[in-house]
């Protein structure tokens, strides 16, 4: 069993023994460790970096800098969360529906029948994750002004204005009038 | 007796404070694969019939390495993991690596992190961990892939 003490000294570990390169987006390329931990008794610290995360391209994480990205992720989440009360406040076909955004998590409960939507900063990737209950999960990077999933290119705003749209039919829905979207 | 009375107070008090906060409770799939995991361990990197994938970060929170082990038909005959996180993560993982053997590259390939989200009846915001899964085993299969072209080449 992994206690609390033996994942954050192994973490400690990790990270001051390597620390990943960037490299282009694109799916699954190798990156290159600075330091390379080379055979050791120690086979805990033997580990090869070699990572096939989704890492951010190096023009974006130039311009992103950490307070930049806290300010435009509270403001992205803030805009959504107001919206998201605003939206099912109004929708009476709903019911079960709830709300909630607290310590950078929104979670927005459509009922039974929808499914329930969890808009997250991840603030380690310089992130936005989602989880939808019908396209499953993603991850947006803070690019040229808007939040967008390097897969397919699509922003997190228009994703949510075609699900939501199609969920929400009693009023109009319109989420490319909040900021970040475009 | 007033002691007797207070102590009682107290102890309810408390008790009611900890049943008023909510439990998410993990689905005994993913207890199970926590509990008696699957296919812990490793495999010989340097062989070429070996592909390593190595996803996630430590500052995440998740860490997966998920080795498979080919044979010369493109049949994965053996998979290891090891993956830092939490249950969600070693579940998705332990389950991955259960699904691929037996499977050709192609069929692994088309595993999808939807597969194993339903199966363990992952909570929205452990869909991510699912997705991780998904990752490493596609990483597995690209290191493979890019190791056999080695060897052909050479």
């Amino acid at each position: 069993m992994i206690t609390a003490r033996t994942f954050l000294r192994v973490a400690h570990v990790l990270r001051r023994n390597y620390k990943c390169t960037l490299a282009t987006t694109t799916l699954y390329r190798r990156i290159t460790p600075l330091a390379t931990v080379t055979a050791s008794n120690n086979k805990s610290t033997a580990i090869k970096c070699r990572s096939y995360s989704q890492q951010k391209t190096e023009e974006s994480t130039a311009e992103l800098d950490s307070a930049t990205y806290d300010r435009v992720c509270a403001e992205t989440l803030d805009a959504l969360s107001d919206y998201f009360d605003e939206l099912v406040e109004n929708a009476n076909d709903l019911s079960g529906t709830d709300v909630a955004y607290g310590d950078g998590v929104l979670t927005v409960n459509l009922g039974q029948a929808h499914g329930t939507y969890v808009i997250n900063r991840q603030t380690p990737n310089k992130q936005i994750w989602l989880s939808s209950p019908s396209s499953g999960p993603k991850r947006f990077d803070y690019v040229a002004g808007k939040w967008i999933y390097k897969h397919s290119g699509e922003s997190l705003h228009q994703l949510l204005q075609l699900e939501i749209g199609q969920i929400i039919k009693m009023q109009p829905v319109d989420f490319m009038r909040l900021p970040y979207c475009s | 007796m007033s002691l007797i009375r207070r102590s009682s107070r107290l102890l309810t008090a408390q008790l009611r404070r900890v049943q008023s906060v909510p439990v998410a409770m993990y689905h005994e799939n993913v207890v199970e694969h926590y509990e008696n995991p699957r296919n812990v361990g490793s495999l010989d990197k340097k062989d070429v019939s070996v592909g390593t994938g190595l996803v996630g970060a430590p500052a995440c929170g998740d860490v997966m390495k998920l080795q498979i082990k080919v044979d010369e038909n493109g049949k994965i005959i053996d998979a290891k993991f090891k993956t830092f996180g939490c249950g969600s993560a070693i579940a998705s993982s332990s389950l991955a690596t259960e699904w691929v053997k037996g499977k050709s590259i192609d069929e692994a390939g088309k595993l999808k992190n939807t597969d194993i989200a339903k199966e363990l009846r992952l909570p929205p915001v452990k869909l991510h961990c699912s997705m991780l899964a998904e990752d490493a085993i596609k990483a597995a299969l690209a290191d493979y892939k890019v190791k056999q072209q080695k060897k052909e080449s050479n």
